[in-house]
């Protein structure tokens, strides 16, 4: 208990100094917020602008407790909408690109765990390196190239109502294609995944339970649950980032469009909900992580 | 070649990845350093007779050079001025003069006799030689190249691509630095005393690095680029501040194992005083190799980062020119079929991140291997 107790408090801890680091980050810069915006006095005390800084950093997060991340100071709608609006595509975007990344590199990198020095293993290693670092803009270009020089043409209209399979799937598969594979994803899971294999194929109870002549997955799938999910939410962050230039290309409407709108507009409320959202998710995730180690780990109980 | 110290080098683990990687930081390198001498045009001027013309290397103008593409060419100079019409495209029959150009470009001991006499009078900036060509007046600068080829294409400007790529390099370099600086800086001593001291140091350190680790890295970027205005030199200065966790956490790690060692407890016992044991023995004995990998991976990263906020348009801005800034400025001709001025600094940016990166894995390896025997 007091484990889950501390790992929740760290959650917390940790969220709070986020928000610390984004407000200050907003508010300690040089220059003066209702002056850049040419905001009325009236829409500034609206905003608490001209309240103390302590003041306004309360305010601020008294507010994202119950989801109300202030108005936009652009054109006064309120950000929590805005941030509901945008965020299903881009969830739909960052899960399935997940998925996709994970679908092609726990075959890889098992592949390449067992087998390092063969020359297939090497290929694939080489490849892995090679796609991983090219930049997610430039993949996007190179694969709407292809896409316009064989089909002449690509989705762009966003699918509206119910769910259908065809409409969603051309508008969907290339961004989540573009952020599985440009982003570096892939590579970092490919390398992690056969360095743990390589661990764990080389550990005590593997030996143990080959000699035993058992089957040898059972304990592969079990010992390689955990490292996996870690990966993917240490990766957690390096998605969301990616989502931004993805987006862009794509003339998306998601989050990573939306903060790069507010950014080009200096949109401080905007911008400051969108990463306080990201950071919470990222954080959610670290937090599963703990509290699955806690679960499936009998030492990380002390 | 076999039994040569070269082979041997090669063929330990990391080798071919460390050889390819020096090659291309060394062409970067070249690249930034001598400039301009390996282009007949500057990056800054325009040769407005030959907007979006294609590349004029064969091969390369056979594989980017779509039909629309070339039929769209034609019709924006014959419409866009009249005079032009008439004028030889940088098209097929300059393969030829491209093939001249090309032995004079390479040497730069043999240019054509045309160009020879301009070669002489070659000072960017001076209108004094527009009456040598015909037909040009008026567009300055520019008249005394119209018959060089454009190597690989010119943009909707008329701007040398090979010229652009070659300025490119050179913003992309000295960011990198500033990412370094910081990275390593601040990274290497809070992983040092992290390491060293334990304790209350490592959760604070700890603390620190989990606050940046639970932020995207480039929308923390966007954050600071919404503060202060856009500027290359502030957003690599965060970018190095979100990589301070990787390279501290590294370096902790190495130090933690190190610090129980015999040699340490040794220095202990001489009574060397912390900092000596820190810098002398901890860092620059036993992980200066992993500083000089961590570099190479941060500049990959740094330009990696450089090219995309230029082309997310919070970079380097349009004046100046980054290989991002160029694909982001030819958006409109990539989907009218020019992709030749998408394509080359796609290459460029591609070929760099993996020369650094092929660089620093290498390296990594070696240093894998070495410590393992």
């Amino acid at each position: 208990m007091r484990t889950i107790a501390k790992i929740v408090g760290f959650f917390a801890g940790s969220l709070l100094l986020v928000s610390l680091l984004i407000f200050s980050i907003i508010h300690l810069t040089p220059g003066d917020i209702a002056e850049i915006h040419n905001l009325s006095p009236s829409t500034a005390h609206q905003l608490h602008l001209d309240r103390p800084l302590a003041v306004q950093y309360f305010l601020w997060l008294k507010g994202c407790m119950v989801l109300d991340f202030g108005i936009s100071m652009v054109n006064g709608a309120k950000v929590s909408s805005q941030i509901a609006q945008y965020a299903p595509p881009t969830l739909l975007l960052t899960f399935g690109s997940l998925f996709l990344s994970l679908l092609v590199s726990i075959p890889l990198g098992v592949y390449r765990g067992l087998r390092p020095v063969s020359p297939l293993g090497k290929v694939i290693s080489l490849a892995v390196y090679t796609l991983s670092s090219i930049p997610v803009f430039v993949l996007g270009y190179i694969v709407l190239a292809i896409v316009f020089g064989v089909f002449h043409f690509y989705v762009t209209t966003p699918p509206d109502g119910p769910f259908r399979f065809w409409p969603y799937l051309s508008y969907y598969s290339l961004p989540i294609f573009v952020l599985a594979v440009g982003n570096g994803t892939i590579g970092e899971f490919v390398r992690f995944i056969s360095l743990e294999v390589q661990n764990v194929n080389s550990a005590m109870f593997i030996k143990a339970a080959r000699a035993r002549g058992s089957r040898l997955w059972k304990h592969f799938f079990r010992s390689m649950l955990l490292p996996i999910f870690n990966i993917v939410v240490t990766n957690m962050a390096v998605l969301l980032g990616g989502l931004v230039v993805v987006e862009r290309i794509f003339n998306f409407h998601g989050l990573g469009w939306l903060s790069w709108e507010a950014t080009l507009k200096r949109d401080f409320s905007v911008i400051m909900g969108i990463t306080l959202t990201m950071a919470f998710l990222i954080r959610v995730f670290m937090l599963a992580n703990d509290l699955l180690a806690v679960w499936l780990d009998p030492r990380m109980r002390e | 070649m076999k039994g040569t110290a070269f082979y041997r080098f090669l063929k330990q683990p990391g080798g071919y990845r460390i050889v390819s990687g020096w090659l291309i930081v060394g062409l970067l390198a070249l690249a930034t350093s001598t400039g301009s001498v390996w282009t007949d045009y500057g990056p800054e001027e325009l040769d407005l007779d030959h907007l979006l013309s294609p590349p004029s290397v064969g091969w390369l103008k056979r594989l980017l050079a779509t039909e629309e593409g070339l039929r769209m060419q034609a019709r924006n100079q014959a419409g866009g001025r009249g005079d032009s019409g008439t004028r030889p495209l940088n098209s097929d029959d300059e393969d030829l003069d491209f093939l001249q150009g090309d032995s004079g470009e390479g040497a730069q001991a043999a240019p054509d006799i045309g160009a020879g006499a301009e070669e002489a009078a070659k000072g960017h900036g001076d209108s004094g030689a527009v009456g040598g060509a015909a037909g040009t007046g008026g567009y300055g600068q520019d008249a005394k190249h119209t018959n060089k080829p454009h190597l690989l294409g010119t943009d909707k400007n008329g701007r040398d691509m090979l010229a652009l790529l070659i300025a490119g390099a050179r913003t992309c370099f000295l960011p990198g630095l500033v990412t370094c600086a910081f990275a390593l800086g601040l990274g290497v001593p809070l992983g040092l005393f992290a390491g060293y001291y334990g304790g209350r140091v490592r959760k604070i350190v700890g603390t620190f690095n989990s606050t940046i680790l639970s932020l995207p890295r480039l929308v923390l970027i966007l954050v600071v680029i919404c503060a202060l205005e856009p500027n290359v030199y502030y957003t690599m200065g965060v970018l190095g501040g979100t990589l301070i966790p990787r390279v501290s956490e590294l370096i902790a790690t190495r130090v933690r194992i190190l610090s129980n060692t015999g040699f340490i407890l040794a220095a202990k016992e001489a009574a060397l005083s912390d900092f000596k044991i820190l810098y002398r023995h901890l860092f620059w004995y036993q992980n200066r190799a992993v500083f000089f990998i961590q570099f190479s991976l941060i500049m990959a990263e740094s330009i990696l980062v450089e090219t995309t906020l230029s082309y997310l348009q919070f970079g380097t801005k349009p004046p100046e020119v980054s290989w991002g800034n160029i694909i982001e400025g030819s958006q409109m001709s990539f989907f009218s079929g020019f992709y030749w001025i998408t394509f080359f600094p796609a290459v460029a940016i591609i070929l760099a991140i993996l020369g650094f990166f092929y660089l620093g894995d290498g390296l990594n390896a070696r240093l894998a291997y070495r410590e393992g025997r």
